[in-house]
């Protein structure tokens, strides 16, 4: 592939058949009803490193509500994001399109974290 | 997984209305707008399930003097696109609830196809164009769809019904804006009469873990704070709605400041009403300019939705 050939963006039908991976094997604690605490390890910058003077690892963590813990716990890499969509919405009695953007936008936003891998399969 | 076997498209799903710009439309339940465009005289919705388009419903004012079969027949195949596939049917008037008349449909013998219907809407006069994708050789579009379609013009209270937010508001009052994010659904409306805004957020049990519903008045009426003063304090409300449900909240009043007498527009006082509704775990919140209105629009959130 050459440098100035795009990469084609998967259908919403392959993305909604995906399985996304959480990318740390981290539990999520309960600090209050209905509030979790997700500490996940992370490796500083070079540069942040230097500056920081520290060379491990630092630890990050992340605020999670039930739907939140329920999506994490649910990126195992067997339950499809069309599967999770139908179980919150089932769950919680809502709405099907509003559950669809909501965890799509939330997966969104656990890939851009590093937390969450979501592997598309190659089209045919 | 038990959930990915479930067929796509079944006509025995679970129901839901759609309700918009004056037409009802029972839908399956997983079927749910993605666009939504225009206004009463023209516009545009589209609907789909997870993602693949499954209905695409048009309309605009027509011409009286247009209104022959001919016509109709025209707009289906234009729209079809006229392939050797297709064939087109004039249907039947249907009895009972369906409004429309003339109705013409081209239906696609390919798999996956492409149904179109064209018809007048009897009460308003509108051409009504709806495009159905079929997943498989079915008659959803003639014998669910198009029949159960029904225009609600000539109702003194109009049912309005997206997503999960179903409500009715009285006849004459033009949809101004709609703002559906997931989980925040918010419709509001002007007329005659003033203006009304209906917003419901789900899940009321996340939202009252982060705010309270006097928290929720207080901002709504800080949006108007540079034209009303507000009201201290807030009043305890318990409202009964159609289907039995109670709702339980708080509503708060707020007055136009006196420097803006000559403001015409705005009206004299608004009410902001914030209840909850533990039976759907919803927050419901209505602003109107008249109290009694906002309690009586209240009372229709939520009913009749399946």
């Amino acid at each position: 592939m050459s440098l100035l050939e795009r990469t084609p963006r998967p259908s919403p039908e392959r993305v909604l058949n995906a399985k996304p991976l959480r990318l740390f094997d981290a539990v999520p604690e309960q600090v209050a009803p209905g509030e979790y605490r997700l500490s996940v390890p992370v490796k500083p910058s070079k540069w942040f490193a230097l500056i920081s003077r520290q060379p491990g690892t630092l630890r990050k963590t992340f605020a999670l509500d039930d739907l939140g813990k329920m999506v994490w716990e649910s990126c195992d890499g067997r339950t499809s994001i069309r599967a999770l969509i139908r179980q919150i919405a089932k769950r919680y009695d809502l709405n099907v399109r509003e559950v669809e953007v909501a965890t799509m936008a939330f997966l969104k936003t656990l890939v851009q974290k590093g937390l969450v891998g979501i592997p598309v399969e190659e089209s045919e | 997984m038990v959930v990915d076997a479930l067929p796509t498209s079944s006509p025995r799903r679970q129901r839901a209305l759609f309700a918009w710009q004056g037409f009802e439309l029972s839908i399956p339940a997983e079927w749910n707008p993605v666009a939504l465009s225009g206004s009463f005289s023209a516009g545009h919705a589209l609907l789909a399930e997870l993602g693949e388009p499954r209905l695409g419903l048009r309309w605009k004012k027509g011409d009286a003097r247009r209104e022959t079969p001919d016509v109709l027949e025209r707009i289906v195949r234009r729209e079809a696109g006229g392939t050797s596939t297709q064939q087109v049917k004039h249907l039947p008037a249907y009895p009972g609830a369906c409004t429309l008349k003339q109705a013409v449909v081209c239906l696609d013998e390919r798999i996956p196809g492409r149904d179109v219907c064209a018809a007048w809407a009897a009460d308003s006069g509108r051409l009504v164009q709806l495009v159905y994708h079929a997943p498989e050789r079915d008659d959803v579009l003639v014998d669910e769809i198009v029949p159960a379609l029904r225009e609600t013009v000539s109702l003194s209270w109009q049912r309005w019904a997206v997503l999960d937010l179903t409500c009715a508001v009285p006849a004459g009052f033009i949809l101004e804006s709609h703002d559906l994010r997931a989980g925040d659904l918010q419709l509001k409306w002007r007329g005659r009469r003033g203006r009304i805004a209906v917003r419901q957020l789900s899940l009321a049990d996340l939202v009252l873990q982060r705010t309270t519903l006097e928290q929720l008045v207080r901002n709504r009426q800080r949006e108007h704070h540079l034209a009303y003063h507000s009201q201290q304090p807030l009043s305890q409300v318990r409202l009964l709605t159609e289907d039995d449900r109670e709702l339980l909240g708080l509503s708060g009043l707020a007055l136009r400041k006196r420097r803006f007498f000559w403001r015409s527009g705005l009206p004299p006082q608004r009410l902001t009403l914030a209840v909850h509704d533990p039976t759907r775990n919803r927050i419901v919140m209505i602003e109107a300019d008249d109290a009694s209105l906002a309690r009586d629009i209240a009372r229709t959130v939520g009913t009749g939705s399946n």
